[in-house]
């Protein structure tokens, strides 16, 4: 196990550590809006980890310099995404539940 | 392996037919058309997988919701 | 230790899936459908280590743009529609 895998291994915990806790805050939470919180943070994490560990593992420098880029993508796209359906389901839902929540808002 | 994702895409597909709500149906044939590409990745056919990437996710939701824009999003009732 | 990986990121996208199955308003589907995203392009990086293979790769990265791209579509066209079953 040289140095770089034990990096690697730690990496992969992390991941299954926060992959684990988005899907129970999946299924946990009633509100779409904790839901997506839980979701899509713990998910962004779980897949960043991923990406850092497969970076430590990958053999070649033309997979290690893809890795990367698909990183950045990843970090551009991801949070971006969910802050958009996060703007969506505020926007959407007229409900009476809702309607007190962007009184207290606004 | 295989079998899983086979699966997966059985169960959204029949999800698909099952929903009245079309924009439902528009969501989970996104879901399926990334895990084609999954099952193509793993099939050991790369280009293919990419093809399948680029146009299930990219275009045919885009065409997809733009048809529900057109028309009426909940299905009539036979009344 | 990579096939550990692949079986846990397998459980997540499971998991994402049944999710998206039982959500029953829009939102949470499309919650959903962004996690699902994020597994499926980790899996898709995890394979394409896992074969040594660099082409995998490409597919993980058009993955990731043209799912952005589908994402905002259909928050884009749903922005002015927001109730349900209202006739054109």
């Amino acid at each position: 196990m040289s140095i770089r895998e034990i990096f690697a291994l730690i990496c992969f915990l992390i991941a299954i550590i926060f992959g684990l806790g988005g899907i129970i805050g999946l299924f946990r939470f009633r509100d779409p809006y904790s839901r997506l919180h839980a979701g899509s943070l713990c998910g962004t994490t779980c897949a960043l980890s991923t990406f850092f560990g497969l970076l430590l593992l990958s053999s070649s420098i033309g997979m290690a310099t893809r890795i990367v880029v698909i990183i950045v993508f990843f970090l551009i796209s991801a949070p971006t995404g969910s802050s958009i359906v996060g703007r969506f389901i505020w926007e959407s839902n007229d409900t009476e539940q809702t309607k007190k929540k962007k009184e207290q808002v606004l | 392996m295989n079998l899983i994702l086979l699966v997966l895409i059985l169960a959204l597909s029949i999800f698909v037919i099952a929903s009245k709500d079309l924009l439902h149906s528009v969501i989970a044939l996104s879901g399926i058309s990334m895990l084609s590409a999954l099952l193509f990745v793993l099939l050991k056919a790369p280009d293919v997988a990419i093809t399948e990437a680029a146009v299930g996710a990219g275009i045919s939701t885009v065409i997809f919701v733009w048809a529900i824009r057109h028309t009426r999003r909940r299905e009539k009732e036979e009344s | 230790m990579l096939v550990v990986m692949q079986w846990f990121l397998l459980f997540a996208a499971f998991a994402c899936i049944i999710r998206l199955l039982l959500g029953a308003t829009v939102s949470d589907r499309l919650v959903a459908l962004n996690v699902l995203a994020g597994v499926s392009l980790a899996l898709l990086v995890l394979w394409g280590v896992k074969q040594e293979r660099v082409l995998y790769l490409d597919v993980a990265l058009v993955y990731d743009i043209f799912g952005f791209i589908g994402l905002l579509a259909i928050t884009r066209f749903l922005k002015d529609r927001p109730s349900e079953g209202e006739d054109l």
